[in-house]
């Protein structure tokens, strides 16, 4: 079985003639993004993903109109154990705002992040700033340079097209793939979170709308795990703390409290010495950082029937500790 | 390798240089086609390749067999040769595991002790589709409805060709099999609408089925019990199998058509049906059709009254669900739809119904299907049976109810101008000054939502 297998029933020319309007509409196409994108003519990005959703919300909200009493600053574990709503009724009314962000961010980012909020009200700085970490955060461990600079950028040019992701590719950044995404469709089209962020909050702008309507507070949905709560942990003060906390003092505005504290840990991962060893650990940093007030009742250790995760408490769990917290602030 | 990773980009352009150079031996181009062909199956598991290529040697010569006997015995030899390894083959990699499991289960409820091995063997990809694809060649051959294939390349080429080989459209002999036998002519309007096409397809996998994907798991299977999520989880999911799978379609046949070949219709708009028999008419017509050539007609179709009609359409559907996955929930999948067709049958012999009712009652019909589709376990179809009498609702719901609308919304917008043409870029219905403009948007977007771990296409799994 042999012959002529096929043929193209066309010159050359014609074919590339039909190739060539396509790949200039996309040039143009192209091109026309990327113009539209560095004129600043599109809407602000909006990312799809849970850490970039809450950070573009913190720095939404540390540019609020109303000035806050209380400033709560520090990882996921403020972010998600203090209710910032309960802590002001709890505290006689007194405004509270919840810039808690996450771990991935260093005490310097937490600086920039506290003084843009502190500029946006410089005739009304807070009468206190909470700063609460977890003791795994007081290790110091590397911190995110993506995470560190998308909040950057974000709190450089509000809604700036620098807080958009990342390109996967290069295709997808010849052709303003994350521009199209983040800055025509999602601004308008919300996106499904995952896990059970995505059972308790469903999308992204939901989420963020639950931010900026419960002052910066989110309850951590994730159901536990039994086995991620069995170990013994040891924690420590990391190197890189002391000249962070004393760089964290200056950010600190005259007639401003700072108050520091430390968020709990399970019981079944906490050692015969947590306690004690918080209580050291603590008195260490607070003299790092000059602290006004040291928070030392918050309890160190909290039952595991409490946790959502080994370092984020559930809703009952943070309902019972903004309790504490606003039980210390007051003393 | 998958039409949405970069591999098959590559791929793709290298066939389509290799196929260029080949234009003046067709024997050379059913080779090359093979060849491809048996790579791209192999790249995503070369040990299954055997398989394909025993099969299709086998249902060769029982073609050929059949030719050479003049005894309607021996023919029936043939026949039962193919039927007994195709079927067999399917037995043993797709339902054995399931008919074990549920016997075991049996044996539990009656408090027996089994024994403790299980049958863990991977399923073939695109398996279902070749076999059901050689399975009517030999059907065809044996009732003398075509000739067999005279040449043992051309025949592999037509088992194994890449674009359709494993989710289809599953091609009948007597419309592919020629192709491989004569001259091709590439048109330049071949190269555009096949173009066109290909990129319609990747936009409703890549754009739309993917990103319908996590709402339909949040509907269904995140444990929210209400019935007004599990609507979204179900709509979510109608988007996301039919983006998934004429998605696919497309992009093989416009592959095949920018090759000079011809693949059959494979969806027609499914969601406008007026009735479940009309939903039927659109839905994956090669696998329809093929049940109803192979197996509703055999059974007797309609020739025998009407009860036996009735049973001929119930067990059709039924053993249509079983083709998708050896699961109890495909076959109660198959099962509602055979009943549907029966009481639709039913209806239609005393009176008729309305569009703007009928349109709505199917979309309830064939949503309700998708959840048994879908459900997956015994446990989760209970959980989402019980969550139909809750109505409470998130109040996340709205936000998501606005996304999913939205990702349906260019899907509604393209098949409404579409009307009844059997592609939506024909020239007619985007004017050519559009055409390119449109072409922009669809490689922007796709670009866009392009992952770099290729999500795998649904119908793989069957």
């Amino acid at each position: 079985m042999n012959g002529p297998s096929h043929n193209y029933a066309f010159p050359a020319s014609d074919a590339l003639r039909l190739l060539a309007r396509p790949v200039i509409a996309v040039v143009i196409a192209a091109v026309a993004l990327h113009l539209a994108d560095r004129l600043e003519w599109l809407p602000a990005p909006v990312p799809a993903n849970l850490d970039q959703t809450i950070l573009s919300t913190k720095a939404r909200l540390a540019l609020r109109k109303s000035p806050a009493s209380i400033l709560l600053l520090g990882d996921s574990s403020c972010l998600m154990d203090v209710e910032a709503r309960d802590l002001a009724a709890q505290l006689g009314n007194l405004p509270t705002l919840n810039l808690g962000t996450l771990s991935y961010l260093d005490l310097e980012t937490q600086s920039r992040l506290l003084a843009k909020a502190l500029a946006a009200h410089p005739f009304q700085p807070p009468r206190t700033v909470v700063l609460l970490l977890h003791p795994e955060a007081l290790r110091g461990s590397s911190p995110s340079p993506t995470h560190i600079a998308f909040l950057d950028a974000q709190l450089s040019t509000p809604g700036s097209r620098l807080a958009a992701s990342q390109a996967l590719n290069r295709l997808e950044s010849a052709l303003a793939g994350v521009t199209f995404r983040e800055r025509i469709i999602q601004p308008f089209i919300p996106v499904p979170l995952h896990g059970d962020w995505s059972t308790a909050y469903g999308c992204n702008l939901h989420l963020a709308q639950i931010l900026l309507h419960r002052d910066g507070s989110l309850s951590d949905p994730t159901r536990p795990d039994p086995h991620a709560l069995l170990g013994n942990a040891e924690y420590r003060l990391g190197n890189g703390i002391e000249p962070a906390s004393r760089a964290f003092r200056h950010a600190i505005p005259n007639g401003t409290r700072l108050a520091i504290g430390i968020t709990p840990t399970p019981q079944s991962l906490a050692s015969n010495k947590h306690s004690e060893n918080i209580r050291r650990m603590l008195g260490t940093w607070s003299t790092w950082i000059g602290a006004d007030r040291v928070l030392t009742n918050l309890p160190p250790v909290m039952p595991d029937s409490k946790f959502a995760t080994h370092t984020h408490l559930n809703a009952e769990g943070a309902r019972e500790f903004t309790a504490r917290l606003a039980e210390a602030l007051r003393e | 390798m998958l039409f949405n990773s970069t591999e098959f980009l590559i791929f793709f352009a290298a066939f389509a240089l290799l196929y260029w150079l080949v234009r003046h031996s067709r024997a050379r181009r059913n080779q090359l086609i093979v060849a491809a062909s048996w790579l791209f199956y192999g790249w995503w598991d070369w040990r299954f390749l055997g398989l394909l290529i025993l099969s299709s040697i086998i249902d060769f010569q029982v073609g050929a067999g059949m030719a050479r006997s003049t005894s309607a015995r021996t023919r029936r030899h043939w026949l039962a040769v193919s039927l007994g390894f195709n079927l067999g083959m399917l037995g043993i990699f797709k339902y054995c595991g399931f008919f074990l499991e549920s016997f075991y289960g049996l044996l539990e409820r009656v408090g027996v002790q089994h024994p403790s091995w299980t049958w863990n063997i991977v399923l073939p990809v695109g398996i279902s589709f070749y076999t059901f694809q050689t399975l009517s060649y030999t059907l065809d051959v044996y009732w003398r409805r075509i000739q067999p294939a005279p040449d043992l390349t051309a025949f592999l080429a037509f088992v194994s060709f890449f674009p359709q080989l494993v989710a289809g459209p599953i091609e009948r002999a007597s419309n592919l099999l020629p192709q491989f036998l004569e001259p091709r002519t590439i048109r330049l309007v071949d190269l555009e609408e096949g173009f066109l096409q290909i990129l319609w397809g990747l936009f409703k996998k890549v754009v739309f089925a993917d990103q319908l994907a996590p709402f339909a798991e949040l509907g269904l299977d995140r444990g929210i019990n209400s019935l007004p999520v599990v609507i979204l989880g179900i709509v979510a999911f109608a988007g996301q199998i039919y983006g998934d799978f004429s998605g696919y379609s497309d992009i093989a046949r416009g592959l095949a058509q920018m090759l000079g070949f011809r693949l059959m219709h494979n969806f027609d708009r499914p969601y406008s049906a007026t009735s479940v028999r009309d939903f039927w008419r659109r839905w994956h017509i090669s696998l329809s059709t093929w049940l109803r050539d192979y197996l509703y007609v055999p059974l007797g179709g309609s020739r025998h009254g009407e009860t036996r009609t009735c049973i001929n359409l119930f067990v059709t559907m039924l053993l249509g669900g079983f083709w998708h996955g050896a699961a109890w929930n495909f076959v109660l999948w198959g099962a509602w739809h055979g009943l549907a067709l029966v009481v639709h049958r039913q209806w239609n012999r005393h009176r008729t119904m309305p569009d703007a009712l009928g349109r709505p009652l199917t979309w309830a019909v064939v949503g309700y299907g998708w959840l048994l589709f879908r459900a997956g376990s015994s446990a989760n179809l209970l959980r989402l049976h019980r969550a139909l009498l809750d109505l409470s609702m998130p109040a996340w719901l709205p936000t998501a109810a606005l996304s999913v609308a939205a990702w349906w919304l260019p899907i509604l917008l393209v098949e409404s101008l579409q009307g009844t043409r059997p592609t939506p870029f024909r020239e007619g219905i985007v004017p050519g000054w559009k055409r390119p403009a449109a072409c922009a948007a669809l490689i922007i977007a796709i670009a866009a939502y392009w992952q770099r771990q290729a999500v795998p296409f649904i119908y793989f799994q069957f």
